[in-house]
């Protein structure tokens, strides 16, 4: 049904809102985050339908070209750098919810039909490997936030939000020689819990 | 994975020996850990494993973040749900079909435990902010109309990012799928279109303009109940048109399945709503017209190509008239089709409930030529059904109106409303009603004109502006009386007009001005002035019943008055104190008597138990016929009360001689065939119900159930005579009659709802009992109805009836002796429908018990006493 849908104009009241909200919220105004938020919820989230809808099996696709996507057609083209930087946060953070929430229903979803689906299909599969890695993920994710804040932060801003080092550093002000430090210390974390093989107490 | 924290090394240090550890090269970090950590085995461990996991190569994150990214592209909302599957608080049960923005389900409520539908709107539907919105606004405003033609919404709402709409769920089929039969039945395409045109009147009325009535948006449910559905998605809809043919100038991948669905849509546009200007109600009632004129000849009534053909025919081209496609169509028909889809709006029915009138005018007629051709038998014979047809068309060659001439009505029918309160002054607000309560008793006992009761004027209380043609189409008269009152001081003025709705005219205009202490000829004089106005011509046993109450004391009348509109506002405690005061100002006020008695039942019966009220109901009704035996009130209450404890004998000579006074009088038929039911009379129960409803359709709508029918076998009929509404009595008999037509999901799904609803109402609990029997929960059943029984007998129910329903849902749960022990009760308590014990097919597995003989002999003896009883009268 999608597919035989035109593209559609964005409308432009939304990009002036979005870029105004930015600066708003770069300004020190806590609510405009809030305003932000849903608006570019809802972009990404049709973004995350219909991308591939017209380039199907593109398994080259990434994450963070939705954000980019999303930046695009929410913001305008006069918005400076720094509005750039908070707009990838704010869409890295909704973006890994959205993945997240879309992973557990399908989980859920497998379960709760139990053992009589069968899966006809590879890609199937790969979504449901995909999913519970991704939940497992974003668990060690809010672990490590637990511990250290600014770490997940950094992950947020880099994997999921598509920000390089430079980028990231001046979101988080802080130096990129430290986003480099915080990051290689929170992918060693990540990628140990995610491995199955943390320490115990105890054992040698 | 992680250890807890209490064992976990400390972070911050975790951190700077790793930063130093990383800094290094691989091969001197094993010896900087162990001096480092000074032993400490648990840093040293955690230390170690961070380093191991450390690399710079992040292929590990990102793959997983690709690998979800792209699930979650390639299985985006429209997905279908599976059966079993959780949605909000729904789980879903199976796939019902895909619509213009997304796929509908069936599903189930896990909280109120109830059937719904609900409709998951495709992420391509939620691209434009504004038009969810809008949307969402709309959907909202839809959901607080409330009519049984309008598609209950349950809820709006977002789960995971997607937007759905609950809704009630309808069995039953679209007017599109009916019409893939051929052309309906005129009746019954009438009938449809009186259902869609009052949804809408509703509708219009909150301001909400549907803007897409056609025929995939009308369910007819199986029991003949029309559901409009899809309100407030028209507007959004309409908006996704627009994208469409926007996209048809820029873009090539316009493709056909959009094309269709504009071509859908416009078929049944409006005029205006084709050239795109400013729509008001009167889109819809085009729109209906050319659903209804589709419905009686099969074909659309606008035929085009492409859409630009199409708005070209809607724009500029008449329909065929109806007579090309049947010749013999009644003239009346044509016309109202051909006015409702009058190009200029202007020349349209004003509204929906005028359209509405004026095809129940219509079907009424067809009714009336019907019952003058074909005797009821004859009807259901398809030869007969012929030569009715023949005669119909006969008649309409000669000419309808000639054969039905307005001069000669059969009775005159007259709503008097409450009256108005001129001052805004709650001392005196009370008048409003009573005051109008009085008139409408009086007008009771005049033969020559039939009064809605005051049950059914009630709502009309503190309406401000009335539309006297849309009232008289809600009540069914040709005739209303409205008033307005001031009182100051000790002075009480009263406008009154008599408005003749039928014929657009005014009877007679008229100020009554009496001092206040003269209250009670108000009545009397307002009586009179219907009597003259309407040129009503009395019997001089009418006259002297119409000049009465002059004997009553003001004070006394005053609280009379007081108490008959607390009664009405479901004060029945304030009602018992103010007329028992007016029994005591005045003893000899027989009508205060009457209503007091009433107000005792009502309290005694809502209340569960309360025996002692029910005698003191007695005594009142008693007291009542003492000092006048001719007064109609306290015959029909008693009567009710007499059906009820049991007594079923006595109740049928109060009700004849009310009968013998006015043998239009609807609660005292609809209260014979009460009588008639519980002592085994069933034909003449269902006539005398029958004819009560033809009176005043709404009499007893919600309190009692055509229960003959049932008890006949007629199931079918049965469910169609239920009102819609959803309450859990409604509720339990539609899943009632369902379940003897072996519909045994829907009835199911009724008493759950029923019981969902209401858990305490005995035929709610019943009807449980019943869906646990099909589903083989026998031993819940027997536990559920054993907590009823004890119910019954604490409260001291006395509901004949319903213990009847007990005994049949245990012979169902296969406990043949509490089915036994409770048929027995219900008998000793007054329910002997003899016929029914014998033929009733949910006691078969009791019948052939030897305990069975006894109660069904005992009930026998009963009502052979009580027929023969019948014949002697």
């Amino acid at each position: 049904m999608m597919n035989d849908l035109p593209m559609q104009p964005d409308v432009p009241a939304d990009r002036e809102q979005v870029t105004r909200l930015l600066h708003q919220w770069r300004d020190g105004d806590k609510q405009a985050l809030n305003d932000l938020m849903p608006l570019v919820h809802r972009q990404l989230h049709s973004l995350a339908a219909r991308c591939l809808s017209s380039e199907r099996g593109n398994h080259t696709m990434r994450a963070t070209a939705l954000v980019n996507e999303a930046y695009l057609r929410l913001v305008t083209s006069d918005a400076g750098f720094q509005d750039r930087v908070h707009f990838f946060a704010v869409a890295a953070r909704i973006l890994r919810h959205i993945l997240v929430d879309y992973a557990r229903t399908q989980q859920r979803q497998k379960r709760g039909s139990g053992a009589e689906v069968l899966s006809l299909d590879e890609a199937l599969e790969v979504g449901e490997t995909a999913a519970s890695e991704l939940v497992d993920l974003d668990a060690a994710l809010s672990r490590l936030a637990e511990k250290d804040p600014r770490k997940g932060e950094v992950v947020e801003l880099i994997y999921f939000g598509g920000l390089t080092y430079d980028e990231a550093a001046e979101a988080l002000k802080i130096s990129a020689v430290t986003v480099h430090r915080e990051l290689r210390m929170a992918k060693a974390y990540l990628r140990r819990e995610l491995s199955g093989e943390a320490a115990t107490a105890g054992s040698v | 994975m992680s250890s807890s924290a209490s064992s976990e090394p400390d972070w911050k240090q975790l951190e700077e020996l790793f930063q130093q550890a990383m800094d290094l090269a691989p091969c001197d970090r094993g010896k900087f850990v162990r001096e480092a950590c000074h032993g400490d085995a648990r840093l040293e461990d955690e230390l170690i494993s961070l380093l191991a996991a450390a690399s710079d190569d992040d292929e590990f994150l990102k793959q997983t973040l690709q690998t979800a990214a792209y699930s979650v592209v390639n299985q985006p909302l429209d997905a279908q749900l599976s059966p079993g599957s959780e949605f909000a608080r729904y789980l879903i049960v199976s796939r019902a079909g895909a619509g213009g923005m997304g796929q509908v389900y069936v599903a189930e409520d896990r909280t109120l435990k109830r059937r719904i539908a609900i409709k998951v709107l495709t992420a391509a539907s939620t691209f434009d902010p504004d038009s969810v919105r809008r949307f969402q606004k709309e959907a909202e405003a839809a959901s607080t109309l409330n009519h049984p033609n309008i598609l209950t919404i349950y809820e709006v709402g977002e789960w995971r990012n997607t937007r759905f709409i609950a809704s009630e769920f309808i069995e039953g089929e679209t007017i599109r799928q009916r019409l893939q039969n051929g052309a309906m039945d005129i009746a019954d395409a009438i009938d449809v279109a009186i259902q869609i045109a009052s949804g809408l009147s509703v509708a219009h009325r909150a301001g909400l303009i549907h803007r897409d009535i056609k025929p995939e948006n009308i369910i007819i449910r199986t029991d003949g109940l029309v559901k409009i559905v899809d309100f407030g998605i028209a507007r959004f809809m309409r908006k996704r048109n627009d994208y469409f043919e926007a996209a048809s100038e820029t873009s090539s991948t316009y493709g056909k399945t959009a094309l269709g669905l504009v071509i859908g849509t416009t078929r049944y546009m409006s005029p205006e709503q084709a050239r795109g200007q400013k729509l008001d109600a009167r889109t819809d009632i085009f729109s209906l017209g050319a659903v209804l004129y589709e419905m009686i000849c099969g074909q659309s009534a606008f035929e085009g190509d492409t859409d630009s053909d199409l708005i070209a025919a809607i724009l500029k081209t008449d329909p065929p008239q109806l007579t090309t496609f049947l010749p013999r169509i009644p003239p009346e028909l044509v016309d109202i089709v051909n006015k409702a889809m009058c190009k200029d709006r202007n020349g349209r029915y004003a509204d929906a409930s005028e359209l509405a009138a004026a095809m129940k005018t219509l079907r009424a007629e067809m009714d009336f030529q019907n019952r003058l051709q074909v005797s009821p038998r004859a009807r259901l014979h398809p030869v007969f059904v012929l030569i009715a047809l023949a005669a119909i068309a006969l008649m309409c060659l000669l000419g309808w109106k000639i054969l039905h001439p307005p001069a000669a009505p059969a009775t005159r029918s007259l709503a008097i409303l409450p009256f108005r309160n001129g001052h805004p002054d709650p001392a005196t607000d009370f008048l409003g009603f009573s005051l109008a309560d009085a008139v409408i008793t009086k007008m009771g006992y005049v033969s020559a004109l039939t009064v809605r009761p005051s049950s059914s004027i009630d709502r009309y209380r503190n309406v401000e502006q009335v539309n006297p043609r849309r009232v008289a189409a809600d009540l069914n008269v040709d005739t209303l009386l409205l008033g307005t009152y001031v009182k100051e001081d000790n002075d009480l003025r009263l406008n009154l007009q008599l408005v003749d709705v039928a014929h657009d005219r005014i009877l007679w205009r008229d100020t009554i001005n009496v001092t206040y202490d003269k209250l009670l000829t108000v009545q009397d004089r307002v009586a009179a002035q219907i009597i003259s106005g309407l040129e009503l011509h009395l019997t001089p046993a009418e006259q002297g019943h119409v000049r009465f109450d002059n004997q009553v004391s003001q004070k006394a009348y005053e609280q009379y008055l007081r108490g008959v509109d607390l009664y009405a506002l479901n004060d029945y405690a304030g009602a018992i104190a103010t007329l028992e005061a007016a029994t005591v100002s005045d003893p000899g006020y027989a009508l205060a008597w009457a209503h007091l008695g009433q107000a005792y039942e009502t309290n005694a019966s809502l209340q569960f138990g309360g025996k002692e009220q029910y005698a003191r109901a007695l005594t009142a009704y008693r007291r009542a016929l003492a000092l006048n035996p001719a007064l109609i009130e306290p015959q029909i209450f008693m009567a009710n009360l007499m059906t009820d404890t049991g007594k079923a004998e006595e109740a049928v000579p109060l009700l004849k001689a009310a009968l013998a006074t006015n043998k239009n009088n609807a609660e005292a038929h609809w209260e014979l065939g009460y009588a008639l039911r519980f002592g085994g009379l069933l034909k003449e129960s269902l006539a005398e119900c029958l004819l009560a409803r033809q009176l005043e359709p709404q009499v007893k709508i919600n309190s009692s159930a055509l229960n003959a029918y049932l008890y006949l076998g007629r199931y079918t009929e049965f469910l169609k005579s239920l009102p819609s509404r959803q309450s859990a009595y409604i509720l339990f008999y539609r899943g009632f009659g369902e379940y003897h037509l072996r519909e045994l999901p829907e009835a199911m799904k009724h008493f759950d709802e029923a019981y969902g609803l209401n858990a305490n109402l005995l035929q709610a609990r019943t009807g449980e009992a019943i869906a646990l029997s099909i589903r083989n929960q026998d031993q819940q059943g027997l536990k559920l109805l054993a907590d009823t029984e004890r119910k019954i007998r604490e409260r001291g129910v006395s509901d004949a009836e319903g213990i009847y329903k007990v005994a049949e849902a245990y012979a169902l749960l296969h406990d043949n002796k509490s089915a036994l022990r409770l048929l027995k009760q219900s008998v000793e308590n007054g329910f002997f429908p003899y016929p029914y014990l014998q033929s009733d097919p949910l006691l078969a597995g009791v019948r052939s018990d030897a305990g069975f003989k006894a109660i069904a002999a005992a009930a026998k003896a009963r009502y052979l006493h009580f027929t023969a009883s019948m014949s002697g009268m």
